[in-house]
């Protein structure tokens, strides 16, 4: 038997399994570096059923599955989202929402812990800014701002005091493309088309001071619909 | 020294392609469950007893048309009621033909013709009704909510006549196909006649003449704990958390659903947010979803009725009316107790209330108590605050908390109220006296209406019926 011979074809075998094993480990790591995703990266299948239900993406899909837990706060104003309208004296340029650090020189000083607060959605009368919990949106707590002839003149503000997790645990996240793809397949309406998907914090709300919030992945239609995915046990509702 | 490099080139081969492949296994992103339960799922023992739809179904009362202007009432599960409803189910219902309901003058039938009316509170839907009695009609029909079926004997003529009526109150569909002959009608109607008699008050509305028997009870009850509950009800009880609401309520959530807890521990409200697609939705899907939900959920304690409590931006409000006897039970507040009510949408169940009670097969303590009826009962509902809204008057039992894990169940005659509400009319006679003919409560003194009276309507046992309805129909009625 010749051992140098067997060892080359051994050598090759090796050389070839070792190159495809790598090339698995690179792309599996280059999927989970990448912070974003699109259409093509859905199953070919889910594709066909965008088509076929005329449903379109005009936003990228996040890629990221972070570990969270959620949040159990205490609302400090009277109910969410029922907060009193305060009245600007000296209406503000609207356009210092966008820029964090002029909007709190501008009205740090009106509004309470509005550095907690970040840029949501913007509608025709109105900023929402979302009460941020490391770093990511609670969706029901919310500071609106309204605005007219391009001047901040009026806010509106849910104040809440986040306590201490008890004994939550975190749990690494749905990925944002099996929320999309379950959407797709199951929930949205033809010729639906997507507009934003947000991993934040979403609960339901009781008539109660303190609140319990889940990581929730939250879907945008164009036409205004919206999605709230449990981002830990993928059910959806819609308020 | 080719082939010693070799070996050590292979070597090195084969552990990289092993530590490759561990961290291929073990360490890929975005596969494998999230989803870590943290509590171990414990098969839950059941809870309660389980139900099917064919038993949920069923009248609320049954009046039977004696003819000549007198009335009676049927309520469940006594004899006469059992042994039409029985009856009925073997029968055959087809050829349904669709009509207005104004083409017959019913008032005229009501009093002339003999025959029975089963009433449905406020409707059932006909593809569940099929489930109880034996229906074979088109789609319209079987998609159509029935609240009344009415089957009388044709006075000018020897047939019988059945009619099924629409929700809406404009349509009717007549059964020309309908096995029953006129000796069945003849017969039913024969089991009214040593009945109490009613008198019509309005359109739908009859008050006893004479006094109703009732019983009173004294029943212990137990009780599921929370938690319990909590366990049927959560995706991850581990999950929850507990909070309190400003009334001092607790309230288990996990996020998504909460379950609130009132009343001491004493009742549940559930809910559940769901995704509304707006497609259409099927109201019988809905009802037996809701049927099985509460199969899993808690169970059902004793004997329930459907009642479809409406519709509103295509969620489905179903309840559940707890009977203890032939009476349902309403709630005297703020104690709740007496039905289970649910939200349903394209068969998903979004909200659940009920009590967290059982009642006990036996009671502690029964007594006969009589209901009033005659004038007494008549007046309290002519001075009733809120006449114009009532819909019905039926005999019913408040359940009122009493000891420790003791509630009472007191005979009241009750009304329902146009927007669904059950509320008190007028209380039984205190310690189970039964008001003879003449007396507040009792039956008319006969000579009073001697000249209405007619020979069969004159019956011996004890003055519990008497008088026939005839001339009052005639100034009360409308």
């Amino acid at each position: 038997m010749d051992w140098g011979r067997a060892k080359s074809v051994l050598i090759f075998a090796f050389l070839l399994l070792n190159l495809v094993l790598g090339y698995q480990l690179w792309s599996n790591i280059r999927e989970g570096l990448r912070t974003s995703a699109d259409v093509s990266d859905l199953r070919p299948e889910t594709q066909a059923m965008m088509e076929e239900k005329k449903i379109k993406l005009s936003t990228s899909i996040p890629s990221e599955t972070p570990a969270l837990r959620d949040l159990t706060y205490r609302v400090k104003t009277k109910q969410l989202g029922k907060g009193v309208r305060h009245e600007l004296k000296e209406p503000v340029d609207s356009k210092v929402v966008f820029e964090t650090k002029e909007l709190e020189e501008s009205l740090g000083g009106i509004i309470p812990e509005l550095k907690n607060y970040a840029l949501g959605p913007v509608y025709e009368n109105e900023f929402i800014l979302y009460r941020m919990a490391e770093g990511r949106p609670m969706f029901d707590v919310k500071l609106e701002l309204f605005y007219k002839n391009q001047k901040i003149i009026a806010f509106k503000q849910d104040l809440i005091e986040l306590l201490p997790p008890q004994d939550a645990v975190s749990q690494s996240v749905l990925s944002a493309t099996k929320v999309v793809t379950s959407l797709i397949e199951n929930q949205l309406p033809n010729g639906a088309v997507i507009e934003e998907i947000k991993l934040g914090y979403h609960g339901q709300i009781f008539e109660s001071d303190i609140q319990v919030s889940a990581p929730t992945w939250r879907v945008l239609l164009e036409d205004g619909g919206q999605y709230y995915m449990n981002a830990i046990s993928g059910e959806v509702v819609t308020e | 020294m080719m082939d010693k490099l070799k070996t050590w080139v292979l070597t090195a081969l084969v552990i990289l392609s092993l530590i490759q492949s561990y961290l291929l296994a073990y360490s890929m992103p975005g596969l494998g469950v999230t989803t870590i339960p943290q509590q171990d799922y414990v098969p839950a023992e059941p809870m309660g007893q389980e139900e099917k739809v064919e038993n949920v179904i069923f009248p609320e009362d049954m009046v039977l048309h004696l003819g000549k202007g007198k009335h009676t009432l049927l309520y469940p599960a006594s004899n006469f009621y059992n042994l039409i409803f029985g009856k009925i189910k073997s029968r055959e219902f087809k050829g349904f033909q669709r009509s207005a309901a104004v083409v017959v003058d019913w008032d005229e039938i009501r009093d002339r013709d003999q025959g029975l009316e089963l009433r449905f509170g406020r409707g059932v839907p006909v593809e569940l009704l099929s489930k109880v009695l034996k229906l074979e009609g088109d789609t319209t029909f079987m998609d159509d909510v029935v609240n009344r079926i009415w089957i009388y004997k044709s006075s000018d003529r020897d047939e019988v006549r059945t009619y099924f009526f629409s929700g809406d109150g404009l349509t009717v569909y007549e059964s020309v196909k309908a096995d029953l002959t006129a000796q069945d009608v003849q017969m039913y109607v024969g089991y009214g006649e040593y009945q109490t008699n009613y008198r019509r008050l309005g359109q739908d509305i009859y008050t006893a003449d004479g006094p109703v028997e009732a019983m009173q009870s004294v029943v212990g009850y137990d009780s599921y704990s929370p938690e319990q509950m909590q366990r049927y009800l959560f995706f991850d009880p581990g999950v929850t958390r507990v909070i309190s609401d400003q009334g001092g309520s607790q309230i288990y959530t996990d996020g998504k659903r909460g379950l609130q807890v009132e009343q001491n521990g004493r009742w549940i409200n559930y809910t559940d947010p769901v995704s509304v697609q707006g497609q259409d939705d099927n109201k019988s899907q809905d009802v037996y979803a809701a049927i099985q939900f509460i199969n899993d959920h808690g169970g059902w304690d004793g004997m329930h009725r459907f009642v479809h409590e409406g519709t509103f931006e295509s969620v489905q409000v179903l309840r559940f009316q707890q009977y203890y006897g032939s009476f349902p039970i309403i709630p005297q507040e703020p104690f709740v107790f007496g039905s289970m009510k649910l939200r349903v949408q394209q068969g998903v169940v979004s909200e659940y209330e009920r009590s967290l009670l059982t009642l006990q097969k036996k009671p502690k303590q029964r007594n006969v108590r009589w209901l009033p009826g005659g004038d007494m009962l008549e007046s309290a509902f002519e001075n009733y605050a809120r006449k114009q809204d009532v819909t019905a008057i039926f005999p019913a039992l408040l359940s009122v908390a009493a000891e420790k894990n003791v509630m009472k169940l007191e005979p009241v005659w009750a009304v329902r109220l146009r927007d669904g509400s059950q509320k008190t009319l007028l209380q039984a006679i205190p310690g189970g006296y039964k008001p003879g003919p003449g007396e507040p409560g009792g039956a008319p003194l006969q000579k009073a209406n001697q000249d209405s009276v007619e020979p069969d309507s004159i019956v011996g046992s004890g003055g519990i019926a008497r008088l026939s309805g005839g001339p009052l129909d005639g100034h009360l009625g409308g």
